[in-house]
């Protein structure tokens, strides 16, 4: 019925009543569903990449917060997140075996950094959904998008504060760790309400398509049905290429990344095959030309602090002992080979030589203890470390005096620093001036 | 939780079993627009989230950190992807003008997107150290320079392109058209010419993506200059 001309008389206000609702005004631009043309789009594409993604994320989730307890967070000063979540790290890191950290830590970075363009792709997959309108038609999917927001910023979030962290430029106004820390609770918290949700329709979108859609070149690429799916064009355009380019172009990025990065954590023997990771450079061949991760100027230790004046003391006995460096050398040595294995990813095995920590203990009056490390270092939140139990018992956790038979070069570490298996890097404090150990 | 019944379209009572709780229960979904265990689920995702924003007001530069996660989702969805989409359109329109075939032009253009957003892509992992943007924080963190970064990038970059160019020329001798294309006819008519404003915006993205590529080339050329003096 045109506007104007309703009829009049006694049955205007009945025909009025049974005209069928007003459609919506039309939407325009990207909400309009038309906008948006690519071919390619449908469930069964963003279910393959999710599918990809999935285990990624999984993995490096779970290494994520395997980091966070290898630091033993219940121990001293060590929890740098300020929680008291770190209650839920029950358990002390082992020592054995010695790379453990080193690959759970390589798996985080690599897995974190491979998923990188396979989210950036599932995001591009689904972008229509962001301005579908109503926003939200009903409670359920109102709370829902909500949700998705927060999975959308702390992933995003997520993979960049990680890749700067990496990068060493950090241009944020806060303190990463439990920045990054907190994020991955908000991003746990809404993948899995996500997954609830969505692994019926990802599997719906298998069952009914299996791998098909992978056979289909660009010239028989089938275009998926507006009507079933919400995610499908309603108005395709021709396309510039088949799902299977695009997935194989994703795999190419996320596995070049991988090739990339691998040298510098999983092998090390590889490391100048890591032509875009900071830690990929080699510092040359001597005894101590290998990865520094802070140097002694960074961190501000002067030069004469470490000097024949150096002492270490040993508190936590019946009186404080002070040790100089040779009568640290005059002690049984021992020698590891160990690795020293960053939270940024990258690891180096050297052979260290040193005094035992347990031996150490056993000079302070103790035979099982915790012990508080503390650098001759003034500032910065990884200037002392707490070791547990197991990792002070451990045969093979030394103060190193020595590395690959020459004296342990200022910046890592002299006069002496701790290297302890299976500990991330920044824990084996270096330049080490007081052990105060506690019986427990 | 699959099943979401649409808001106004309450389902029938199921089989006989109209019972007082299930038609409490359909008023329930009726309302909230899904099974009661979505509500739950819901509710539980968001507890947790509500935890961690209560921590993170204790953490210094609580707003910093806010700012960060609304500008993640501000900086993907609504910067990022409509340039990179606007850049995409652009090259495809530009192939599709001035390359005949389609077959071929399609085949162009692949060989030269591609081994770009690979190349983006590994700057977007990099692009601190490639760029320098804190070589003292660097220099003084590690020890070493950040010379060799901007090199390593463009050779990387060269190779791509290389092996792309390399695939593409087999391709467009190997291949003989096979069956014509196939597409899904439009449900809509013919869409009119695209606006004025549409073109204009076109091509000034593509005036920015030129300046871009100048400022690219010519970080590259200082780049190799300084790594490889003359």
């Amino acid at each position: 019925m045109a506007r104007g001309t309703a009829p009049r008389g006694p049955l205007a206000e009945s025909e009025r009543a049974r005209r069928p609702p007003q459609p919506m005004p039309p939407r325009r631009g990207p909400f309009d569903r038309d906008f948006w043309r690519s071919p390619l789009r449908g469930r069964w594409l963003t279910s393959l990449l999710g599918s990809a993604l999935l285990p990624l994320l999984v993995l490096c989730g779970i290494t994520g917060f395997l980091s966070h307890a290898a630091y033993d967070p219940n121990l001293g000063s060590n929890d740098v997140t300020g929680g008291f979540d770190s209650g839920l790290y029950f358990f002390d890191w082992p020592t054995s075996p010695v790379w453990l950290y080193s690959v759970t830590q390589g798996l985080h970075v690599l897995s974190g950094l491979a998923a990188i363009p396979i989210l950036l792709v599932k995001l591009w997959s689904v972008i229509p959904r962001l301005y579908e309108r109503p926003a939200a038609p009903s409670l359920a999917k109102g709370l829902e998008r909500l949700s998705v927001a927060t999975l959308v910023g702390s992933a995003v979030f997520l993979l960049a504060t990680g890749t700067l962290n990496v990068l060493y430029w950090l241009p944020f106004p806060f303190p990463f760790v439990p920045a990054h820390y907190y994020a991955a609770i908000i991003f746990v918290a809404a993948l899995t309400l996500h997954l609830a949700l969505k692994l019926p329709l990802l599997a719906a979108a298998f069952r009914r398509e299996g791998l098909r859609p992978l056979g289909e070149g660009i010239e028989m690429m089938r275009v998926a049905d507006p009507d079933e799916d919400s995610l499908a064009p309603t108005n395709p355009a021709a396309p510039t290429i088949s799902r299977r380019g695009l997935l194989a172009a994703v795999g190419a990025g996320s596995l070049g990344i991988v090739a990339l990065n691998v040298g510098t954590n999983l092998l090390p023997a590889l490391r100048e095959t890591a032509l875009l990771s900071p830690r990929g450079q080699s510092y040359g061949d001597g005894p101590n030309d290998f990865q520094v991760n802070k140097t002694a100027a960074a961190a501000g230790i002067e030069p004469q602090a470490t000097g024949a004046e150096w002492r270490l003391e040993l508190v936590g006995g019946e009186r404080p002992l002070e040790l100089s460096r040779s009568d640290l050398l005059a002690m049984e040595q021992r020698t590891e080979r160990l690795p020293i294995a960053c939270v940024e990813g990258w690891t180096t095995y050297q052979d260290w030589t040193g005094v035992q920590l347990r031996e150490l203990a056993r000079l302070a009056g103790h035979e099982r203890a915790e012990v508080l490390v503390e650098s001759l270092q003034e500032a910065g939140a990884f200037r002392q470390a707490t070791l547990n139990r197991g990792q002070v018992d451990d045969e093979r956790s030394l103060l190193a005096l020595r590395v690959n038979g020459a004296e342990l070069s200022l910046d890592h570490g002299f006069p002496a620093r701790v290297i302890v298996p299976a500990l991330p890097g920044v824990h084996n404090t270096k330049w080490v001036r007081r052990m105060t150990f506690t019986a427990v | 939780m699959g099943a979401k019944p649409q808001r106004r379209q309450p389902r029938p009572p199921g089989g006989g079993a109209s019972t007082e709780a299930g038609s409490r229960l359909d008023r329930f979904r009726y309302e909230y627009g899904a099974e009661p265990l979505h509500l739950l689920a819901t509710v539980a995702s968001l507890a947790v989230f509500a935890y961690a924003l209560l921590r993170i007001i204790e953490l210094p530069a609580t707003a910093g950190i806010l700012l960060w996660l609304a500008g993640a989702i501000v900086a993907h969805d609504l910067i990022a992807l409509p340039l990179y989409s606007a850049l995409l359109r652009v090259a495809e329109e530009g192939a599709g003008l001035t390359v005949e075939p389609r077959r071929r032009a399609l085949l162009t253009l692949n060989s030269v997107r591609i081994p770009t957003a690979l190349s983006l892509l590994l700057l977007l992992i990099s692009f601190p150290l490639v760029f320098k943007l804190d070589a003292r924080a660097y220099e003084l963190t590690t020890g070493l320079g950040l010379d060799r970064y901007l090199g390593n990038w463009l050779l990387i970059t060269a190779a791509l392109f290389a092996v792309s160019g390399l695939i593409a020329a087999v391709r467009l001798r190997g291949g003989r058209s096979r069956r014509p294309m196939l597409t899904r006819k439009s449900r809509r008519p013919p869409q009119p010419e695209p606006s004025r404003i549409l073109t204009a915006l076109a091509r000034a993205v593509l005036a920015a993506a030129a300046l871009l590529a100048l400022w690219v080339a010519a970080l590259a050329a200082y780049g190799l200059y300084s790594s490889f003096p003359l």
